[in-house]
């Protein structure tokens, strides 16, 4: 699902469209002010989306209904059912000329002669007796006798130049309705290197003396207006008989046109629904996971055959439902990569390299809000990879590659987790270099023996940085270990892999959802534990006699081959003797498989995911928790966490247990 | 927009057309002049054209020179600039002094 602004544009309009009726119906049973300036603003956005996705048509027809209305906002016409009238057929033409530019529609309709009914009114005569007041502003033969001052306080938002305003066209604009007085606010103004070069930071008065109306001065402002602050005052006014809402006016809020016109209707094939809902939904849905677990449980333990089959019947209905809720939130990766080819493009050349950006998978789905924060580990990812990684172009060319770097950022499906890398064809991780920051920072022990990729992953800890210089772009030591935690937080994992003078590839596996997922239920002990069922791959019974067989060494043969096993007894410190035969759940870790030894397998659980909060934030073998039928609590396990945990501890020979509180 | 520095290292000659693509790489060449000596000056007679995105960054830059101690002095201030500063309602002239 490909992001398609011209798509967007016709459920915007819809939409629009949609908002307009019912305002237009509105301002029929007594509405004011309010109704046409949301209809002015809404045929506005028609008319200014519509020309720059090429329906000129379109932008052409809507120009004349927003002549029309911009002289009933400034008072010159009254509102009448004939305006009423006017609009409802100006919408429903403008859906016409939308289908008939989609392909739904045979040749566009004539509008001559709407056009021409649309003029009348506009040039119609003046406003008088008419049952529709329109108290939005002073009457527009009122203002030339007079001119008055304005102040206006303009407080752009940061992303203004980012967003196409320009401040300068915008006073030009204002210097057209009279004379204009500007002056720059300059204290929010940070010192450079604190600074971000494309944000705004300043503000400005302007005291404006013009004939014009408020809504004159509003329309200089009116696309940028949405995310600035813009406070218009009058400051010397004339007296004003006759005109008592003005000033009130003046202080409305900018109306919230986009938001309030997109609950109105939606178009049949797509809903834009807020995000809140979804959650909702999903915390519902979990309730109800939870419930059906609870009953279950009941259900079991009074053993009622009538029971038994509309329950499993609802535990297949609920799963099918957290699927298909899940599903809804699910996101194409890609609306986030296309962020980072401008990205890239600037921060090569602000670094005096070259690279390109080569995107895959970008049709990939996550969970929405897993995927709202990952944006900033991947461009902290990108920037030490064009930082550190990519070499000049000069140095590229002496060793053989390409001028230009290629970095790839990719997104793939394995098994239940989403694998994001980003991967770059650059220097690699100078292992000595950063083996010897390590020992400088007292990270390692000077004569400590280290694998390659231990100490590759050495730069994730925190405070760790090799550059020698700190730059504008990275070196300050945050970088990976910052992406590490973030990564950490959506319960992903983050591996490296580097080969010196080849490149370096950072890979982030990901859940593909944060809210409920299948587990395997198990006992140890008085306690209970859920796995990750994505993880488990089968179930073998470990006897004793099996157990003594291999020497005490972590071992069982299952069909031929032999697979490690990790005694969770040992890792939790459980309670209790061990059954006479105990469980191994087989799981897959990075690729290999291991086995976990569980005194009894319970079954499979759909897992509502709690957090642990906090506190527990550093206990990296528990990833959650869940509350169980019964009301007791199951912790989750993080299996790639715990197999490492018990490597440790098997190599330093120390009991795991006390390692949980040492292990960061 | 082209950035040249004399010999010396304190004088940074600024050309062309200054706007919001080129402010990172302007700013950078400001800082890198801040931190290489302490009475340094800025020649912008070469600049053709300046952005308020663009002006942010000189205004920053006497922001920064005063808060640093340092003496910044802008040469040759052209039109471009000035106009810019007068639209936006800056005291033109006025960026050395970090306004």
């Amino acid at each position: 699902m490909a992001y398609n602004p011209v798509a967007t544009y016709l459920q915007e309009a819809e939409e629009l469209l949609a908002g307009i009726e019912q305002f237009a119906l509105s301002l029929g049973e007594g509405g004011g002010a309010e109704e046409i300036n949301q209809l002015f603003r809404a045929f506005h956005t028609i008319k200014g989306s519509g020309a720059m996705f090429g329906f000129d048509g379109i932008a052409s027809f809507t120009h004349h209904v927003e002549s029309m209305l911009d002289k009933v906002r400034s008072g010159a016409l009254a509102a009448s059912p004939r305006l009423v009238d006017l609009v409802l057929k100006a919408v429903d033409h403008i859906r016409e000329l939308l289908a008939v530019s989609t392909g739904d529609g045979a040749s566009p309709p004539p509008h001559e002669s709407l056009i021409a009914a649309i003029e009348d009114f506009a040039n119609g005569g003046p406003a008088t007796g008419s049952e529709i007041a329109t108290e939005a502003a002073p009457p527009a033969d009122a203002a030339p006798a007079g001119e008055q001052s304005w102040s206006i306080q303009f407080r752009p938002s940061p992303t203004l130049f980012a967003c196409g305003g320009n401040p300068i066209a915008l006073f030009r604009e204002l210097r057209k309705l009279g004379t204009c007085e500007v002056t720059a606010h300059t204290e929010d103004l940070p010192a450079l290197d604190a600074m971000t070069p494309d944000r705004c930071y300043f503000r400005w008065t302007i005291t404006l003396r013009t004939g014009a109306t408020e809504n004159d001065i509003r329309d200089v402002f009116i696309f940028v207006e949405d995310d600035s602050k813009l406070e218009i005052q009058r400051v010397s006014a004339e007296p004003q008989p006759g005109a008592g809402g003005p000033e009130e006016e003046g202080r409305r809020p900018a109306p919230a046109a986009g938001s309030a016109l997109a609950c109105v209707k939606s178009k049949e094939s797509t809903v834009r629904v807020p995000s809140e809902r979804l959650d909702r939904l999903v915390n519902l849905v979990g309730e109800l996971v939870m419930n059906h677990s609870r009953l279950a449980q009941a259900a079991s333990r009074h053993d009622v055959p009538e029971l038994s089959n509309p329950i499993q019947e609802l535990e297949r209905l609920v799963a099918e439902l957290r699927d298909d809720v899940l599903g809804i939130r699910m996101l194409p990766i890609g609306t986030l990569f296309s962020r980072f080819t401008r990205l890239v493009h600037d921060l090569s050349a602000q670094l005096g390299k070259e690279a390109d950006l080569v995107t895959a998978g970008a049709e990939t789905e996550l969970d929405k809000s897993i995927l709202d924060q990952l944006g900033e580990p991947l461009v902290h990812c990108l920037r030490n990879c064009l930082d550190h990684a990519v070499e000049p172009p000069e140095e590229r060319i002496a060793k053989g590659k390409p001028r230009r770097a290629t970095i790839r950022l990719s997104a793939d499906h394995v098994g239940s987790h989403v694998v994001i890398s980003v991967e770059d064809d650059g220097r690699g991780i100078d292992r000595e270099a950063v083996r010897a920051k390590a020992i400088e920072k007292q990270l390692i022990a000077r004569d400590a023996v280290l694998s390659d990729k231990e100490i590759s992953n050495l730069i994730l800890l925190p405070g760790f940085s090799t550059a020698r210089a700190v730059t504008g772009v990275s070196g300050r030591g945050v970088g990976m270990d910052a992406i590490k935690r973030q990564i950490d937080l959506l319960r992903g994992s983050l591996s490296l892999a580097s080969e010196p003078g080849k490149g370096t590839r950072i890979s982030m596996a990901l859940p593909l959802t944060l809210a409920i997922i299948d587990g395997l239920l198990v006992e140890i002990g008085p306690d209970r534990f859920i796995l990750p069922m994505a993880d488990v791959t089968e179930n073998v019974e470990l006897t004793a006699a099996e157990r003594s067989r291999r020497n005490g060494r972590n071992v069982v043969a299952v069909r031929g081959e032999l697979i490690p096993y990790v005694d969770l007894r040992n890792t939790f410190g459980s309670a209790g003797d061990r059954p006479a035969n105990e469980k191994i759940v087989i799981v897959r870790h990075e690729g290999e498989r291991v086995g976990l030894v569980v005194d009894r397998v319970l079954g499979t659980h759909q897992t509502v995911i709690q957090s642990l909060g906090r506190f527990f934030r550093d206990i990296h073998v528990i990833s959650g928790a869940t509350v169980m039928g019964d009301g007791r609590v199951a912790l989750i396990m993080d299996i790639a966490a715990g197999v490492r945990l018990a490597d440790r501890a098997d190599e330093s020979g120390a009991p795991a247990k006390q390692k949980v509180r040492k292990q960061q | 927009m082209h950035i040249t520095k004399d010999e010396s290292g304190s004088v940074l000659k600024i050309g062309g057309n200054l706007s919001i693509e080129t402010t990172e790489e302007l700013r950078a060449a400001l800082l890198d002049l801040l931190a290489a000596a302490s009475d340094i000056s800025v020649d912008l007679s070469g600049v053709e054209a300046c952005d308020t995105a663009a002006l942010q960054v000189l205004c920053s830059s006497g922001k920064t020179a005063v808060g640093r101690g340092k003496k910044l002095g802008f040469l040759g201030m052209p039109d471009a600039v000035v106009q810019t500063a007068l639209e936006l309602g800056l005291p033109a002239g006025g960026a050395d002094r970090g306004v």
